[in-house]
């Protein structure tokens, strides 16, 4: 029986070698049996991460042929991103965040999020206009946890794609709920509380607006969410290049990092 | 067997409890895209009927038309001359190909392709492979549905936003892309109409799921 730990184990560090390059696409990698043992892993366990890995298109498994790498950026899907965020959120190591990627999040954000917002603001209720000031409050009284800052922002995130009442944007809410929280900590580990609680104020004051009619257009009420998230972005860009934050992590040594493995094989 | 499960689980569909059993997850709160294109990809073209409902399809036109010019937002600050003249050529040639349903349908999902690419963000690029199949599916759905003239209306408009753009008639991404939220707005309208005259959209309560 497959040790269920063992195989996500080998997924995860598969992935990272995948996402770093350490293995490049169209390489071939050993038959299963010969990977199982160089990496030292059960070939049971092998073989579901294998599979595991072929789903989500980063493998390209040919039977009599042999296990190909596939080219990530044009065959994975964004749950692909998810796992590698997971793997940040639950061990702290193994994805290696850089500057360029940090950036991507964010413009990624800055041009989905407002547009959900204005497919949000024709569907909302009374009741999910309460719901979300509600939270806006509970993370006003927060501030200083900012674990709990995080939880409460994800959470307003996923209201609002909640009110969108379409199963696409929700599937995508969940797809990228790691790679947001991620985003949600850079920010908010990096400013002072004073700024936080003008940040959470901006959103409280934007959705009041909204509330009472001073702003009836939601375009314009999410593009003034938009212009919030590109000053956030840029305070976390000149955080991150003036200050050289050190964002690549020590490879995981647990398992010795597949890529490395069969580089060293020659 | 085994493996099938293991990949379901790791999709966040089931949960597998040793000693327990295998229950299964509430697919809207726990799974993620690629859960959709995945569905999308690997059924029969009768199951795909029964799952691809116009609710559904409506759905991801609704998605597509809020991201997509986003998008192009996007890509419209990146573009090159080279990259521009690559998509007047595909649209060119969808102009060309009018009668032949498989090609115009390659050729959308490689403009759409190229416009990812050229907004340069990994993230999109990862989301436009996790959306491919519901992309090709309201394409495939709006080229049988609408006739040749409709469409050839569409690619013009196409053509003509792209124009100006190149041109510098229109500086502006945002109105562009705006302009392209019009055209996705209105070939859904289309569709719609089309299928309530036929009587084929339903108004009333979802279908049950099967």
């Amino acid at each position: 029986m497959a040790n269920r730990q063992v195989h996500e184990k080998v997924v995860r560090v598969i992935m990272r070698d995948i996402f770093t390059n350490k293995l490049k696409p169209g390489t071939k990698m050993p038959a299963a049996k010969e990977l199982s043992k160089l990496i030292n892993i059960d070939l049971s366990s092998l073989r579901i991460a294998l599979k595991q890995l072929e789903a989500m298109n980063v493998l390209a498994i040919k039977q009599g042929d042999g296990i190909y790498v596939k080219d990530y950026l044009q065959h994975a899907g964004i749950d692909f991103l998810r796992l590698l965020f997971d793997q940040e959120a639950d061990d702290g190591k193994g994805v290696v965040l850089d500057e360029c990627l940090i950036d991507e999040m964010f413009e990624y954000w800055i041009t989905i999020f407002p547009e959900m917002m204005k497919l949000a603001a024709t569907r909302f209720t009374l009741r999910d206009l309460k719901t979300l000031m509600n939270l806006v409050d509970e993370e006003l009284e927060s501030i200083p946890d900012r674990q709990k800052i995080v939880d409460i922002e994800d959470r307003q995130q996923h209201l609002v794609a909640e009110v969108c009442h379409n199963t696409i944007f929700l599937l995508l809410s969940n797809s990228s709920r790691p790679m947001r929280r991620k985003m949600i900590e850079m920010f908010i580990s990096n400013i002072s509380d004073d700024s936080l609680r003008r940040f959470i104020e901006a959103k409280k004051i934007l959705i009041m607006d909204f509330a009472n009619g001073s702003i009836t257009d939601a375009r314009e009420a999410a593009e003034q969410y938009r212009e919030i998230l590109t000053a956030n972005r840029q305070l976390v860009r000149k955080i991150m290049f003036q200050n050289e934050v050190r964002l690549a992590k020590e490879d995981d040594r647990e398992i010795l990092a597949v890529g490395e493995t069969l580089a060293g094989q020659g | 067997m085994r493996l099938g499960l293991k990949q379901l689980e790791a999709m966040g569909v089931l949960d597998i409890r040793q000693g327990d059993g295998i229950y299964v997850k509430d697919y809207v709160r726990n799974a993620g895209l690629d859960f959709l294109s995945l569905l999308l990809s690997n059924q029969e073209e009768e199951q795909l009927m029964v799952i691809v409902d116009e609710y559904f399809i409506d759905e991801i036109w609704d998605f597509w038309t809020a991201v997509f010019p986003e998008i192009l937002k996007m890509a419209a600050h990146r573009i090159s001359a080279r990259d521009g003249q690559e998509l007047a050529q595909l649209i060119k040639e969808e102009l060309e190909c009018l009668d032949d349903r498989q090609r115009i349908i390659e050729l959308e999902e490689a403009q759409h392709n190229l416009v990812v690419e050229v907004a340069g963000n990994m993230i999109f690029l990862l989301l436009a492979n996790s959306a491919r199949p519901l992309r090709r599916k309201i394409i495939e759905v709006f080229v049988d549905t609408v006739d040749r003239d409709t469409f050839r209306q569409f690619v013009e408009a196409k053509a003509t936003l792209l124009k100006a753009y190149a041109d510098g008639s229109l500086t502006s991404s945002m109105v562009a892309a705006d302009k392209y939220r019009d055209i996705l707005r209105l070939m859904r309208h289309s569709f719609k109409a089309i299928l309530a005259r036929r009587g084929e959209l339903i108004t009333g309560p979802r279908k049950p799921d099967v």
